[in-house]
């Protein structure tokens, strides 16, 4: 079976250079008008999804977009934020014979600490521990139902794979031998807590328009961001993730900019609808309770993590394997030395201003968690190039010859 | 953060709240429902995250983000999605044909 | 610290090359890193070459052969472990001759499986017209070995001057066929995602002699690189290059040929094809006044999917770099294979 008309709507929006084209001169002619208007020469547009940032980098948005016009990343990569206790914990458990199923990114993610000579869950497999990759939920399960051992799954994710976890309990699908260590956040509190920062502390340029994550907005509706644009006064577009999504959904911002709005507005039609999915919220509040969580590098944020009601403790990896919560008193700044990590992701550095980028810190030995995830900010620069090496290779590549 | 990829439909198991998906490769593979079971039927175009249906886009709201597509680009600038438009409504015919 | 080796020492990448470096490229003293009027491990390549007379040479290639699972969609660890060091000679610009193997096998394997992987390993080689002139076979006792390992060494002649890859400004970047088909296999089947059930993705494993040897025989002198995008990817030769030759690299997104299915699957693991491996597609720089030509004659040879993708440029500042235009004109730069290839979910 195809996929459809949907094929057909990939291929424009992915595609379609000439309708790209129109876009961006829309998008530079309100720029223009703008600066007109009001004198403000730089714009700054934050994303708040990992895959958001990765459209971005990976189709060179930020080659097309006018150069006063910053594109930049907020917390948006739920495994960059997982606290280097809950990794070392995690890596504990692989040591100790626990089957432990990981996402790739997670596997990964380098703690702070190493636990018996391992930094991650990839090491971990290195000194023996079994670590299994997977996709999904239910692949796991079959699995740990196959060879019946103690298993735990690391359940990260934003409010998108919550109902992942939540369905795979209230249907039965979990064998009794798998655990979940649920570790998942709420992007809301993350996105307020940015905004909260950087109102007090303004960056230069200021915050000027949001691009809010799409598939969140599946589940939690796109009503979830209206405090952005009631509170802080700034342009909220829930954007799909195809290159010309994004760049419509930028188009969209100034519009509101240059007409002096502040909505909140969904571009990702297709998929997100203002309320969301009941059903999944419903699941979700069936499960989880809302915890005080801690965020890798930012520190502990208000009612912003799940963890699994008592009711539910059969299927707590927490409380079956006597899993330590970190607690907010000893809570200290899980970023090693020099790393700007926290500042990258909440928007206030760019890679490039960390002295340690692409020198200590690269991609194959990570410092910082923003270098670890495949999905952070430091990890998308060093593998795309910054914005800065962008442009310029965009200008030699128009100019030179082979 | 949250990549999503879409995929078809092939069946719904009630039972186990699980469907049978394509993602345009070919292979079978059993997912999780993570919305309303309603929205989720043989034939329909779902977005899957970590192995699960987070979202369900039928022709109606597809038509809706075209027509956003209008208001933000202007008319002349959004001719570019004219052809999916016509396709989709064609489309949209026999899809819902099939579903029958 | 104690380091250990960790599985991205082998995928191909940065971690990969800087660990060759380390252990053989930086112990070896630069005279016997190749035999006189040769070449060996100072172009660090699948193969070497050793002059024989005549302007001829004898090129000699090695490969240690681990796939899990031994038997994937579209062939097994046979069939690879043959068309593997075919190609690896063919790249060098040799005509295959003869193939030695050495097996070693995992106690309580199923001889029957072993059969079918050594008979197909065996027609491979017959159907190329390769003999198989040596070999050895091991037993390691269970759990010393996963399964099955197979090394190979491909023996071939090469008419002219081995191609050493040193793509020139201006050369053109083309491609044989579809990129990734195999390396989408693999992780498939590891990922261990659902059943035997495979779909549409399908291995690409095969000899590229058909393309290899009549290329050679007329475009010798045209060609100036030639790569089989094995682990790594199409990122991982472009970067060798680039980085090999102080050039700069550029492509086209949109003239990369990649299967459709093969694309959707990576993108619901969020890996880009690029860095999946292809065991039956060549990569080649071909100076720029001969390309179209060239291409042509590659579809003549019945790889019709064979593309101009892109081309080297001379740069003063960004040596060494790669860069990709994207489908709707924006750039982005396609950095060097690192780590391993693993999902995503974010
Ligand atoms: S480059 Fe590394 S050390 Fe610097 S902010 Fe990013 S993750 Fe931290």
């Amino acid at each position: 079976m195809t996929l459809g008309f949907y094929s057909e709507l990939e291929k424009q929006l992915r595609f379609n250079r000439e309708l790209a084209k129109i876009v961006v001169e829309k998008i530079k002619g309100l720029f223009t008008e703008y600066t007109v208007k009001t004198g403000i020469e730089r714009l700054k547009i934050m994303d708040f999804c990992g895959t958001h940032e990765w459209s971005i980098t990976y189709y060179g948005l930020r080659s097309l977009v006018p150069s006063g016009m910053e594109l930049v990343a907020g917390p948006g990569c739920p495994v960059c934020v997982v606290p280097s206790h809950y990794i070392e914990e995690s890596i504990k458990l692989a040591l100790d014979g626990v089957v432990v199923y990981a996402y790739g990114d997670v596997y990964k993610l380098r703690a702070r600490r190493s636990v018996r000579g391992a930094y991650s869950l990839s090491e971990a497999r290195s000194l023996g521990g079994d670590v299994r990759i997977v996709q999904d939920i239910l692949s796991a399960t079959r699995d740990a139902a196959g060879h019946g051992k103690p298993s735990v799954f690391i359940g990260v994710g934003f409010e998108t794979a919550a109902p992942a976890y939540a369905w795979s309990i209230l249907r039965k699908h979990l064998p009794v031998n798998l655990k979940l260590l649920i570790l998942v956040k709420l992007t809301p509190p993350a996105m307020f807590y940015s905004l909260e920062v950087s109102r007090e502390k303004p960056t230069e340029p200021p915050i000027n328009g949001v691009i809010a994550p799409g598939h969140v907005s599946t589940i939690t509706g796109a009503k979830a961001w209206t405090p952005v644009s009631e509170n802080y006064g700034l342009p909220v577009v829930i954007s799909g993730f195809e290159p010309l999504d994004v760049l419509v959904s930028i188009l969209e911002i100034m519009k509101q900019l240059v007409e002096g709005k502040a909505e909140t507005v969904i571009e990702y039609k297709r998929s997100v609808s203002w309320h969301g999915d009941l059903r999944a919220q419903n699941a979700i509040n069936k499960v989880f309770e809302v915890v005080d969580d801690a965020w890798r590098g930012i520190g502990f944020l208000p009612k912003s993590g799940l963890r699994l009601r008592e009711e539910y403790r059969l299927y707590d990896a927490f409380y079956e394997y006597g899993v330590r919560e970190l607690k907010p008193v000893e809570w200290e700044k899980d970023m090693p030395p020099g790393c700007r990590c926290a500042e990258v992701v909440l928007g206030k550095a760019y890679p490039t201003q960390c002295p340690l980028f692409m020198k200590a810190c690269t991609p194959q030995k990570p410092v910082g968690p923003c270098m670890v995830s495949i999905e952070g900010t430091c990890a998308i620069w060093a593998r795309f190039g910054s914005r800065d090496l962008l442009l310029r290779i965009t200008n030699e590549v128009k100019t030179s010859k082979g | 953060m949250c990549i999503g990829s879409p995929a078809v439909v092939l069946s719904v198991d009630h039972e186990k709240m699980t469907a049978i998906v394509d993602y345009g490769d070919g292979i079978p593979r059993e997912v999780l429902i993570g919305i309303s079971e309603e929205r989720v039927k043989p034939g329909s175009i779902v977005i899957i995250h970590a192995g699960v249906i987070v979202s369900e886009m039928n022709e109606e709201e597809v038509l809706e983000q075209l027509e956003f597509f209008k208001t933000t680009l202007g008319e002349e600038a959004s001719s570019g999605f004219t052809k999916i438009y016509e396709y989709l409504l064609k489309e949209s015919k026999k899809i819902t044909g099939e579903k029958k | 610290m104690k380091e250990y080796i960790t599985l991205a020492h082998g995928s191909g990448g940065v971690e990969m090359h800087e660990i060759l470096e380390k252990l053989f490229f930086k112990r070896v003293s630069d005279r016997f890193k190749r035999v006189e009027g040769g070449i060996g491990i100072d172009e660090p390549d699948d193969a070497a070459a050793i002059p024989i007379g005549g302007g001829k040479y004898l090129v000699v290639s090695i490969d240690a052969y681990t796939v899990n699972p031994p038997f994937f969609p579209g062939g097994n660890i046979g069939v690879l472990a043959a068309s593997g060091s075919i190609n690896d000679v063919l790249m060098l610009g040799g005509r295959p001759i003869a193939l030695l193997d050495a097996i070693i096998v995992e106690e309580g394997f199923p001889l029957e499986d072993l059969e079918v992987i050594v008979d197909s390993l065996i027609k491979t080689l017959e159907e190329e017209g390769v003999a198989l002139i040596g070999g050895d076979f091991k037993v390691m006792p269970k759990g010393q070995v996963d399964r099955i390992t197979i090394t190979t060494t491909g023996i071939g002649i090469s008419e002219g001057p081995p191609i050493t890859d040193n793509p020139r400004p201006g050369d053109k970047i083309i491609v044989s066929g579809y990129l990734g088909d195999h390396g989408a296999v693999i992780l498939l089947a590891q990922l261990g995602l659902q059943s035997s059930e495979t779909g549409l993705l399908k291995s690409d494993v095969k000899p590229l002699t058909k393309l290899m040897l009549p290329l050679l025989e007329r475009y010798r002198a045209c060609i100036t690189a030639a790569r089989d995008p094995t682990r790594g990817g199409l990122a991982g030769v472009l970067n060798e290059w680039a980085s090999k030759t102080n050039t700069l690299i550029v492509i086209r997104d949109a003239d990369v040929p990649v299967r459709e299915p093969v694309r959707r699957y990576a993108e619901v693991l969020g890996v880009d094809p690029y860095y999946l491996a292809s065991e039956g597609a060549a990569v080649l720089a071909v100076r720029e006044e001969c390309a179209v030509e060239v291409l042509e004659y590659i579809h003549k040879l019945g790889f019709t999917e064979a593309r101009i993708i892109g081309e080297v440029r001379e740069t003063d500042v960004f040596k060494g770099y790669v860069a990709t235009e994207t489908p709707i004109g924006g750039l982005r730069v396609v950095e060097p294979p690192r780590g391993e290839i693993v999902p995503r979910i974010c």
